[in-house]
């Protein structure tokens, strides 16, 4: 009986050795990066992240640091920007040549408001990067005029902010670096129009005032608002809603004035806005077809005057 | 009693660790975790007498309490239940040797592996199995070692 177990104790250990040798050697990494690359493109994180750590440990240099860069991407997307970070610093080390490494190296700095790290990031990138599609570069040399910017190098940050703009004229990032350059020059006109530009597109553009996706989505209004309340376009804006409004009201078209008070309202928040609103709105409720005009003295905000 | 539940946890992170880097094989994991974490108990309570039953099943569960902890901690950021929620729920796969081996629509299907309600079933039948591997364990290198 001894025996047996003994004989049973030795071939499950040699079995297990095996089996886990023959593992090891069946790994393949430029097809765990194959799979990685795929697994990121089916929005599979965890798998992408598994294969692509897996071939960067048993793969070459160069190899690697492709690996790690498909790693970072996955750890981004599961919202991980420490270890997306910690892979493209590595990624970097280990190829030197890579400049998209230090580019998403950098963004991932001036995210994290490291901003002198990220510039020099920068900077090195763009050295050794080859040649970026004109998304890729304006959004780069964005973020780098935005570091130099908060670095306190001006001249330079206000030179790639230009850059970026000329890559990609609809890029809302270059223009709110352009933006934040022209207010850094004091010229606050020229930064609310750019800001309210940038700020039209950033609408338009999936995430980016989501803080969620885009690390300063968020700020990114808060700068808008700066710039453009800084220049008193908001407040011109809202009289102008409100006007047309009044016009809209004399005309008998209750709903669409209502809609632009609203509008205005919203710009600028106004108490008295706000209850002459309200106001309005219950007398539609009451006589839908039947509401008084505005005062005639309201000739641009009818601040506080229930017209009864 | 702590000489049977130091090892299934080393044996669970062990496992843990291997089932990260390269995969899941049904029923050969339960075979290698049970006769594993009963083989080391036995080697190490040849001279005790008060080993019972319920000390295997505590054993078990340490042993996979330790393999969960060793999947943790070989993915980048501590994760393991967050795994199991996204597989379960079909967003992520787990590579299954064997299944991924075979060629025809099978292979296509599975050949990152699988997830979801097949990721179930295959996870029962290989701990059915390791139920009974533990059985056969204690009672081959744990009972029979202390008479």
């Amino acid at each position: 009986m001894r025996r047996l177990l003994s004989s049973i104790r030795r071939t499950s250990l040699v079995a297990a050795l095996a089996g886990l040798l023959f593992a090891l050697a069946s790994f393949h990494p430029s097809g765990d990066l194959s799979a990685a690359r795929y697994a990121l493109g089916h929005y599979d994180d965890d798998q992408a992240l598994r294969l692509a750590r897996r071939a960067a440990l048993f793969g070459d240099d160069d190899l690697a640091a492709s690996a790690l860069q498909v790693a970072a991407q996955a750890a981004l997307r599961s919202g991980r920007r420490d270890i997306a970070l910690r892979y493209l610093s590595r990624a970097a080390t280990l190829d030197p040549g890579c400049g998209l490494c230090l580019l998403q190296r950098g963004e991932l700095l001036s995210g994290q408001k490291r901003y002198q790290e990220a510039a020099q990031a920068f900077e090195q990138g763009f050295r050794l990067a080859p040649a970026l599609d004109d998304r890729q570069e304006a959004r780069f040399r964005a973020r780098w005029a935005l570091s130099l910017l908060r670095s306190g190098r001006l001249k330079e940050g206000c030179r790639q902010a230009a850059r970026a703009g000329e890559s990609q004229a609809d890029s809302p990032l270059a223009l709110f670096a352009v933006a934040l350059c022209s207010s850094a020059r004091n010229q606050p006109q020229r930064a609310a129009r750019e800001a309210e530009k940038g700020y039209a597109l950033g609408m338009k553009a999936p995430f980016f005032f989501s803080r969620e996706r885009e690390e300063a989505g968020e700020d990114w209004l808060r700068v808008y608002t700066e710039l453009v309340s800084g220049a008193g376009r908001i407040h011109r804006r809202a009289e102008k809603l409100w006007q047309q409004g009044q016009a809209l009201y004399a005309a008998g078209k209750t709903g669409q004035a209502l809609t632009l008070f609203q509008q205005s309202h919203d710009l600028e928040p106004d108490p008295d806005k706000g209850s002459y609103i309200a106001w309005l709105m219950g007398q539609l409720d009451e006589q839908p077809h039947q509401v008084s005009k505005p005062h005639p003295e309201s000739d641009t905000v009818q601040k506080g005057q229930r017209t009864r | 009693m702590i000489t049977i539940l130091v090892p299934a946890l080393l044996t669970g992170l062990m496992l843990g660790a291997l089932r990260y880097w390269i995969g899941f094989f049904v029923i050969g994991h339960a075979l290698f975790a049970a006769l594993a974490a009963t083989w080391i108990a036995g080697c190490l309570t040849r001279s005790t007498t008060s080993f019972r039953p319920w000390h295997g099943i505590l054993a078990a569960v340490v042993l996979l309490a330790g393999e969960a902890v060793g999947f943790g901690l070989a993915q980048p950021w501590f994760d393991p239940l967050g795994w199991l929620v996204r597989v379960v729920s079909g967003d992520t796969v787990e590579y299954l040797f064997g299944i991924a081996l075979v060629g025809g629509t099978v292979g296509r299907n599975f050949q990152m592996g699988v997830g979801g309600g097949f990721w179930l079933l295959f996870t029962l039948i290989d701990l059915i199995f390791f139920l009974l591997f533990m059985m056969i364990g204690l009672n081959t290198f744990v009972y029979r070692e202390g008479e």
